[in-house]
């Protein structure tokens, strides 16, 4: 187990989940530094990151309190017990690593955790990943924008594939002359994309 | 035409690198390689970089003040950066919750214009560098808020009557089925600032203009709600709208001491009357008292560490050059 396993901060505004980011909050007249769980940042990142009222803390306190309250209050409208899903270790889950291959994170770390280290823990874990996405996602799969490198070359692909396509319908048709150029501009495309 | 009832919009977008740890696991060495790698990435694109750690406070908090870089930096290592572009299209801001956060802010309702502020960096990094991207996940992250696009898309908007009703709370649940977060930033229980954030809670399995659509979407019905109890204030209670209002102005014209809570106070009532029209001030020129009217700002404006009594009569003093003191009779 690396030593970063054993660093449990507790957040300071809900005192129940680990902290996971520490947040610059403006004190009337002082900037301090506060550490805040994923849930609290999320609620208070859109007003933080607008800066700038002078009661962000205050703002982060009270939103908190709110949002405790609210799933105090949702959970007793429906019965159930008041600790949240997000407080208790992952479910194990078939399919995930042991251990992410890049930084070594356990998954049982993983679980109690409840987040990736670092980008290969993300596909270790993928299954217990996408369970958790799953809560707050309608869909698990990724349709915006993709890097651009990535997206070229998935341009590219679609353009080798389309030529071929061709190369394979001017064959059939028995027009040589056709294939003759699809061939040579699908080895220029090809020995383009090798250089 | 503008929305006076939206103040700004703002994009983020969340990327990080394969290699390196996310910040729960990031050392100074990892935030290091972050740093120099992007900075290699954006050279000759007009960014100053900027190492927190060698800003002094008073220059960090009118950053933060201006909206100009965002408040989420992980600092307490002193290994978080904000690289500023000369032309103020966007911030970089470096070792944050994401490995490079770019973020872009716009009066009024922008969203779109916000977003493409945040791709014209996004691509011209990713033609340098690799990012931590997978097919079926998007860009991934240790947030899973962000897991997906890794965009952030929020705006703010002024809706002091609506803030103040009793339907509030249903209305943010059915907004939180509809896949967005409220954020009301006050002092205690009550919003006396009647200022609401509201954000997307997620970041997968929508496009980028999904989400700024999304978020529009639910800002709008907002804001029809809002202007449908300020009609009803105008129909029933006239004179008690108009009283508040130009009270809140004449305080923000002749104060000589003004707390920053009553500031904000203030600012709220002044913007709703210069919103209806009730009062001969322009929406655009309240806005324009923040970040002014803030601490760091005031202290930059008077060349001098002001605490206390001399920051309040300072911030009275820059309100009333600002909106034009009263004239006395």
């Amino acid at each position: 187990m690396s030593e970063h396993e054993n660093e449990q901060v507790l957040c300071e505004d809900c005192g129940q989940q680990s902290a996971v980011c520490t947040v610059a909050v403006m004190m009337g007249e002082k900037v301090m530094h506060r550490k805040l769980c994923q849930a609290c940042m999320a609620k208070a990142s859109m007003a933080i990151a607008a800066g700038n009222l002078g009661q962000v803390l205050g703002s982060i306190l009270s939103a908190a309190r709110n949002a405790a309250q609210s799933r105090a209050e949702e959970a007793a409208e429906e019965g159930k017990p008041q600790q949240a899903a997000q407080e208790q270790p992952l479910p194990a889950l078939d399919g995930d690593a042991e251990a992410c291959p890049q930084c070594g994170l356990t998954y049982e770390a993983f679980r109690k955790q409840r987040r990736p280290a670092c980008a290969a823990c993300c596909t270790a874990f993928r299954q217990s990943v996408k369970r958790v996405l799953s809560e707050s996602c309608a869909s698990l799969q990724h349709v915006g924008r993709r890097p651009v490198t990535e997206a070229v070359a998935q341009r590219k692909r679609a353009h080798l594939e389309r030529l071929q396509r061709q190369l394979e319908e001017a064959v059939a048709r028995e027009d040589y002359e056709k294939a003759a150029m699809l061939r040579d501009a699908l080895r220029n495309e090809e020995n383009r994309g090798n250089a | 035409m503008r929305d006076v009832l939206i103040v700004h919009s703002q994009v983020s977008l969340m990327r990080n690198y394969p290699d390196i740890p996310f910040d729960t696991r990031q050392n100074p060495e990892d935030a290091a390689r972050v740093i120099s790698r992007t900075r290699s990435a954006l050279q000759g694109r007009g960014f100053a970089l900027h190492l927190l750690r060698d800003m002094s406070q008073d220059r960090h908090m009118a950053l933060l003040e201006a909206g100009q870089i965002p408040l989420w930096v992980r600092n307490d290592r002193g290994t978080s950066a904000v690289m500023l572009p000369l032309d103020g299209s966007a911030c970089v801001t470096l070792c944050g919750t994401a490995h490079v956060a770019i973020a872009a802010k716009r009066p009024g309702s922008a969203l779109p214009e916000a977003a493409e502020a945040c791709f014209a960096i996004d691509d011209a990094l990713s033609r340098r560098v690799s990012f931590a991207f997978d097919e079926e996940l998007g860009y991934l992250q240790g947030q899973y808020g962000q897991m997906g696009t890794g965009m952030n898309a929020g705006m703010r908007v002024h809706l002091p009557l609506l803030l103040r009703s009793p339907q509030m709370e249903e209305i943010r649940k059915e907004a939180q089925r509809a896949g967005v977060q409220f954020f009301v930033p006050s002092a205690g229980k009550k919003n006396e600032f009647g200022i609401l954030d509201v954000m997307n809670a997620s970041a997968l399995g929508m496009t980028e203009s999904e989400i700024c659509q999304l978020v529009s979407n639910q800002v709008q019905k907002l804001c029809d709600m809002e202007r449908e109890l300020r009609q009803k204030a105008l129909r029933d209670a006239p004179l008690a709208l108009e009283d508040k209002v130009w009270r809140a102005y004449g305080l923000l014209q002749t104060a000589r001491v003004l707390g920053q809570e009553e500031f904000w106070r203030l600012w709220s009532d002044v913007r709703l009357g210069a919103a209806l029209e009730l009062l001969p001030v322009a929406v655009d020129k309240v806005d324009g008292l923040v970040p002014e009217a803030l601490v760091a700002h005031l202290r930059s404006y008077a060349e001098e560490a002001l605490t206390g009594e001399d920051l309040d009569a300072c911030r009275a003093a820059r309100v009333r050059e600002l909106l034009g003191e009263k004239p006395l009779l």
